[in-house]
């Protein structure tokens, strides 16, 4: 049996050492709003060169492709295929199209190659950005007075544009007008994707969230205390859980404060589904170490209440980590491989399910035996040991 | 007699599980599966009217538009030739609350207060008034907006009411630009009369013939020709005759053309009739002569003047009554007698008079938008995602069952199988049901995932501890999974009300985003109870009986002897251990 009541000063020092930044960070930066609590609008175009699917087929068979054809899908992006001049080698024949067309025509971006059968053919899916810069895309946004507008260059003449709503006029008017915008100034484009959010809806999402978070917390909170009511003092398990909830989502908040004044990572709705999520499973967890408690306690009612506590650590601290190792290689896969868009969403739930392991040994823990023993002082030795606390410890 | 009902149990498990994997294969599994396999493909299994389709994607996944509406101010018809003092007065509103709300008068000098209304404004925005319950209005909105989605030809739109004066349109495969079209205007009702120039007007026709060669055309060619015909009509609802749009829309002919707006003369003008000149309060259900449902509507003195004319040219031309709503026919009665200020259309039936009201009403009086929210995806950036998310999806579970086998040996193993029937049964019911699945949902799902493998590893490691005590392999089973049972019940009762909460809010917040988690994180977290209740339990009582788990290491157990297989007695005598 391992003694982690003992450390509860390496504990509470981490636990300090983790929150004093986050909160340091959080009352300097807050958060970086992004327009779901922010409003305004916000624009991922990419900008294309227009080309013919002829002028792709006439240039590939001047390079000596066989049997070529070339088909355009709806956002220009080119799918070709074609048998190979000598079989084996995909990629000399994917380079030789390629080559051949940015002789001719310009950049060319591939998407995906895939030999149809090492012996037959390749096909090629491939689009031409458009020679786009980001002073470009500026001057656009200040041709239609939104000079403050905050760009960014995301991929191949790719941009994402974010801009505020407007003191005169809709978010979707605004809209209307960059991409008209564009349309004129630059060249064709698509949309991959657009959000726009007006303020109305944007202060409600912020006020109902945090009131979500609230009741999600006093929710378990009752529950926990019904679940937990055979042994004395049922509401100091809620209140531990909590408050080691309360740890958890301080630094993944404050994580996520940091991430925002160093690499701009936005919040959003998302961010705010992580962080209920997050309630899910540091609770969860919490719970797990209690249960343990519970039925030690209920076993063996006189012994002594570290002893229980250290053992039901101890007992279950071999699925703890293997629960969490589990879902942190699944997150992990998720955030490398899962693409762009949920790597936020998956860092709140890697960063959540790391702290809610811990906060459940170092935190919920050591609070129950802290609150139990009379002794949340001593975790700070400051002055003399009353003598109330040693009294109320020996009839611990 | 017990190993008999688990051979079923086991029986039955493996059956679901195999359905539940048939109905979840891909029809493409190279786009996610490596490809130098030739893995099974295709949309194969079809039994009975069960046909297995694709999953249904959110439209971050799919591509499309998302957009929220909500209820900015009542727009109210401009009469002809009204100018906006007349209008103010009409209102009972100042001018300058009217310039506020309405951009379009922003062109407006003062001094052309007094002329008649720009011709291409219709209708003016009038301010809300807080105590109004809008609620019928906003529900009038809804369905045009479903009709104009609908008659655009896009499938699996969803058109919904969010809150109390907000409207929600989810219409995959569209742009912005699209989108803003579909649900931006208010709605137009107007009354239009066959073309005489194009007058193919019908010998008498039996009607029932006509019916049939109708739908029996009525095939897909037909709906791409993109006819206007009135969602209500598709199916096997077919229409009273009185109420015939049939005659309307014969194949072979765009519809629309035949139509043309009924003009009349008013005070020396060519005046087009339309619902600006309805009196709104008046269009009521009622019942006609044969005590059939039938809806009576009033004209103000204009409106009744212009009908008047159309009407009595119908009674001789023997013609019908277009009733449109944003170009969409709605009805097309015959008129049987000259009409002026009130009418009655008859011939319907309880549901499509309140329907046809409903419209009638929202065409007369629709109230006006703002847009709020608005969020659009491209398809290609949608399809992406999937792609990435399956295949991390994969990965992650490949190394979770890997995990499990090393770490439990066989318990890991059985495990292991769990998971995959777990998984596949999650997957089977969101393809079924069917769950929109959007990257917050696999995001949900993944959790869930955690979870499963949570309470598979709470019973091993408890297990693992009763063996250590000596107990029997049976009696281990046993309390192993009764002793994890309350951290099992309590995580997944705490999981279960943050998804409550969440569904509470999701209206606030996101809501398909955050409805698609919370339904993901529920259907996840009742089958990881389900799985740890049923599956796991059912697996390791299966093993009991095979000479080869009595071995300890194969439990992860070292220094201890043959395990028992039932009720030995040998725990005190080993327990001093502990």
């Amino acid at each position: 049996m391992i003694n982690f009541v003992g450390l509860r000063r390496y504990f509470a020092t981490l636990s300090f050492l983790l929150l004093i930044p986050c909160l340091v960070a959080l009352a300097l930066w807050q958060l970086n709003p992004g327009i779901d609590f922010d409003g305004g609008i916000e624009l991922e175009v990419r900008f294309l060169r227009t080309v013919e699917a002829d002028t792709v087929v006439e240039t590939a068979e001047g390079a000596g492709l066989e049997e070529f054809s070339a088909t355009i899908t709806d956002e220009a992006t080119f799918s070709a295929s074609w048998t190979f001049a000598e079989p084996g080698n995909p990629d000399a024949e994917d380079q030789a199209l390629v080559d051949a067309l940015e002789a001719e025509i310009g950049p060319v971006q591939v998407i995906d190659a895939q030999a149809i059968d090492v012996n037959l053919g390749v096909e090629l899916e491939f689009w031409f950005p458009a020679t786009v810069t980001q002073e470009d895309v500026r001057d656009v946004a200040s041709s239609i007075d939104i000079p403050d507008a905050r760009i960014q260059e995301t991929g191949d003449a790719t941009f994402k544009i974010r801009a505020e709503e407007p003191d005169d006029g809709s978010i979707e008017e605004l809209r209307e007008d960059l991409e008209t915008a564009f349309g004129e100034q630059i060249g064709d484009f698509f949309v991959r994707s657009s959000a726009a959010v007006s303020g109305i809806l944007s202060a409600e999402i912020a006020e109902d969230a945090s009131i979500a978070l609230v009741i999600a917390a006093i929710a378990i909170l009752i529950y926990i205390s019904l679940s937990f009511r055979r042994l004395a003092n049922p509401a100091l398990y809620g209140a531990a859980a909590i408050v080691a909830l309360l740890h958890d989502i301080t630094i993944v908040v404050g994580v996520f404060s940091i991430l925002g004044q160093v690499f701009d990572t936005e919040v959003n709705a998302m961010f705010v589904t992580a962080l209920l999520a997050i309630i899910g499973y540091s609770v969860n967890d919490t719970i797990v170490v209690f249960d343990r408690i519970r039925e030690n306690r209920l076993a063996n009612p006189d012994e002594d209440f570290r002893t229980s506590v250290n053992a039901a650590i101890t007992q279950s601290l071999g699925r703890s980590l293997n629960t969490s190792l589990t879902l942190i290689v699944a997150l992990v896969a998720l955030f490398l491989i899962g693409g762009v868009t949920v790597r936020p969403f998956v860092l709140v739930l890697l960063v959540g399910a790391v702290a809610g392991t811990y906060s459940s040994i170092g935190v919920a823990s050591q609070i129950v035996v802290l609150w139990s023993e009379g002794s949340f002082h001593k975790l700070i030795r400051v002055g003399p040991r009353p003598a109330r606390d040693r009294a109320a410890r020996a009839s611990a | 007699m017990r190993r008999r009902q688990n051979q079923v149990a086991l029986f039955v498990i493996v059956v679901v599980t195999a359905f539940s994997i048939a109905v979840t294969w891909p029809g493409d599994p190279d786009k996610y599966l490596p490809d130098f396999i030739p893995w099974p493909s295709g949309q194969g299994l079809n039994i009975g009217g069960f046909d297995r389709d694709e999953f249904r994607l959110g439209l971050d996944l799919a591509g499309g538009v998302s957009v929220t509406l909500e209820v900015s101010g009542e727009a109210s018809p401009v009469r002809r030739g009204e100018t906006l003092n007349e209008f103010a007065a009409r209102q009972d509103e100042s001018i300058e609350t009217l310039l506020d709300l309405n951009s379009a008068l922003d062109d407006l000098e003062p001094e052309e207060y007094n002329r008649p209304i720009p011709e291409e404004i219709t209708t003016l925005v009038l301010p809300l008034d807080p105590d109004l319950d809008l609620s019928e209005e906003v529900e009038q909105a809804r369905l045009i907006i479903e009709e104009r989605v609908n008659g655009f030809g896009v499938s699996e739109a969803e058109v919904t009411i969010v809150g109390a004066d907000r409207i929600n349109a989810q219409i995959p495969g569209v742009t912005a630009q699209e989108a803003a079209g579909l649900v931006g205007s208010t709605a137009l009702l107007e009354f239009r009369e066959v073309d005489p120039d194009h007058a193919t007007q019908p010998e008498p026709v039996d009607l029932i013939d006509v019916r049939e060669t109708i739908f029996d055309a009525f095939d897909a060619t037909f709906q791409q020709e993109n006819f206007p015909i009135p969602p209500r009509l598709t199916g096997t609802d077919i229409p009273d005759p009185d109420v015939d749009v049939i005659l309307a829309a014969p194949p072979g002919g765009g519809a629309e053309q035949r139509w043309i707006k009924a003009v009349r003369w008013l005070n020396g003008e060519e005046v087009a009739l339309n619902g600006t000149f309805l009196i709104a309060d008046s269009i009521t259900r009622t019942l006609d002569a044969g005590g059939q449902p039938a809806l009576s509507f009033e004209f103000d003195d204009d409106g009744a003047e212009l009908f008047e004319q159309i009407t009595s040219d119908l009674v001789i031309s023997q013609g019908r009554l277009g009733i449109f709503v944003d170009g969409q026919l709605i009805s097309a009665p015959t008129v049987s007698a000259v009409i002026s200020d009130a009418g009655i259309i008859t011939g319907l039936d309880e549901e499509s008079s309140q329907a046809l009201r409903r419209q009638l009403r929202a065409g007369a009086l629709p109230i006006n938008f703002q847009t709020i929210q608005q969020t659009e995806v491209a398809a290609t950036l949608g399809e992406d995602s999937v792609v990435d998310t399956v295949q991390a999806g994969l990965i992650a579970f490949l190394a979770i069952l890997l995990f499990m086998v090393i770490y439990y040996r066989l318990p890991g193993v059985l495990a292991a199988l769990a998971l995959v029937v777990y998984a596949s049964m999650v997957m089977a019911t969101f393809k079924l049901v069917p769950v929109t699945l959007t990257l917050a949902g696999i995001g949900g799902f993944v959790l869930s995932v955690g979870l499963a493998v949570d309470g598979n590893i709470l019973i091993f490691e408890r297990m693992k501890e009763e063996l250590r005590l000596g107990r029997s392999l049976q009696g281990a089973v046993e309390a192993g999974w009764n002793r994890a049972w309350p951290a099992i019940r309590d995580g997944n009762v705490s999981t279960l009300i943050t998804v409550a909460i969440l569904w509470l809010f999701a209206d606030a917040l996101n809501a398909n985003l955050i409805k698609s988690f919370a339904i993901a994180l529920l259907v996840g977290t009742i089958f990881s109870m389900a799985t740890a209740i049923f599956v796991t339990r059912i697996f390791l009582q299966a093993l009991i009986g095979f000479r080869l788990t009595r071995r300890p290491w194969l439990f992860g157990i070292r220094g201890m002897p043959p395990l028992e297989e039932s009720a030995g007695r040998r725990r005190r005598a080993e327990s001093s251990g502990d």
